[in-house]
């Protein structure tokens, strides 16, 4: 590695550390799951005020897929997508965190003051 | 055949070897699930033949190969034309400039133009994938992309590091 190879490896880390620093720390909205397809949202849930399990079907541009809220979690139950990573991702709950259907133009994200921010006042 | 028309054939046979290399290596790629908290994130091994053409070819016939293997591995895998295909051809688009950008400065050697090209990559996708779903959500992959693009680029790195000293012993692609 020549000193060049250094410094650029010094900048990227760098990159990474300041925008994680603007990306989680700058988070003001209530906390609660967005559901969007598109770009465009389509429900609005409270996680904390939905505790008992529930489902329901969100149409995405390839078809149908269901989401499960428990105890405060979502994840995407069913998709009719070919790779179903979205499924795989599994549960969700705190700010920050999505999952995201490429195929089906979904995105789920929890928003939200994060824990960090919560731990540190 | 004249000697011009030979050179031709010489260069079409060598692109073609390295995009089904390329196509290869980017298909058993996809296979590969990693345990990270992206979806889909790879060292970056297909990206190796960019590099290799990028070196010994130059910058046109790198993106001729990464457009190439892109489109040769998502064919082979079923996935032409899906959302994984797009994310591919927007990082290889993005990233062989990139590198070859970094080439030309004298200061980086082939590690820190393979560091730069893998970010590149990861930013060229994540654009892409921005575009594609119309959600500024996937910024918040955008530390975790430029933090794990450091060990895939210093993996291609090393590998492209030790291959290129192979190549300079042993004078590979003799046609």
């Amino acid at each position: 590695m020549t000193g060049g190879d250094k410094f650029l490896l010094f900048i990227i880390a760098l990159t990474a550390v300041l925008s994680a620093f603007f990306i989680y720390f700058n988070n003001k909205n209530p906390e609660q799951a967005i559901i969007s397809v598109d770009g465009k949202v389509v429900s609005r849930i409270n996680l904390k005020e939905n505790s008992s399990p529930k489902q329901f079907v969100v149409e995405g541009v390839i078809g149908k897929s269901t989401v499960e809220l428990q105890n405060g979690k979502i994840r995407m139950k069913a998709a009719p997508c070919k790779n179903q990573i979205c499924v795989h991702q599994g549960w969700i709950h705190s700010p920050g965190q999505s999952i995201v259907c490429l195929p089906g133009k979904i995105v789920i994200e929890v928003t939200g003051k994060s824990e960090i921010d919560a731990v540190s006042r | 055949m004249n000697p011009k028309n030979i050179n031709f054939t010489k260069r079409q046979i060598r692109l073609a070897l390295l995009i089904a290399m390329g196509g290869a290596l980017h298909l058993v790629e996809s296979l590969i699930i990693l345990p990270l908290p992206i979806p889909g994130l790879k060292p970056g091994l297909a990206n190796v033949v960019t590099v290799v053409a990028l070196y010994l070819f130059g910058t046109g016939d790198a993106l001729i190969v990464g457009v190439g293997r892109v489109v040769v591995g998502s064919l082979a895998g079923g996935l032409l034309f899906s959302p994984a295909f797009f994310l591919a051809l927007a990082g290889t688009i993005v990233s062989t400039p990139a590198m070859a950008i970094f080439k030309k400065c004298r200061w980086f050697s082939v590690i820190g133009v393979c560091l730069a090209g893998a970010t590149a990559h990861n930013l060229g996708q994540l654009s892409m994938a921005m575009f594609i779903l119309q959600n500024k959500v996937l910024l918040y992959y955008l530390p975790l992309l430029i933090i794990f693009s450091i060990p895939g680029g210093l993996f291609t790195g090393y590998v492209m590091k030790s291959l290129l000293h192979r190549i300079g012993k042993k004078g590979i692609l003799p046609i």
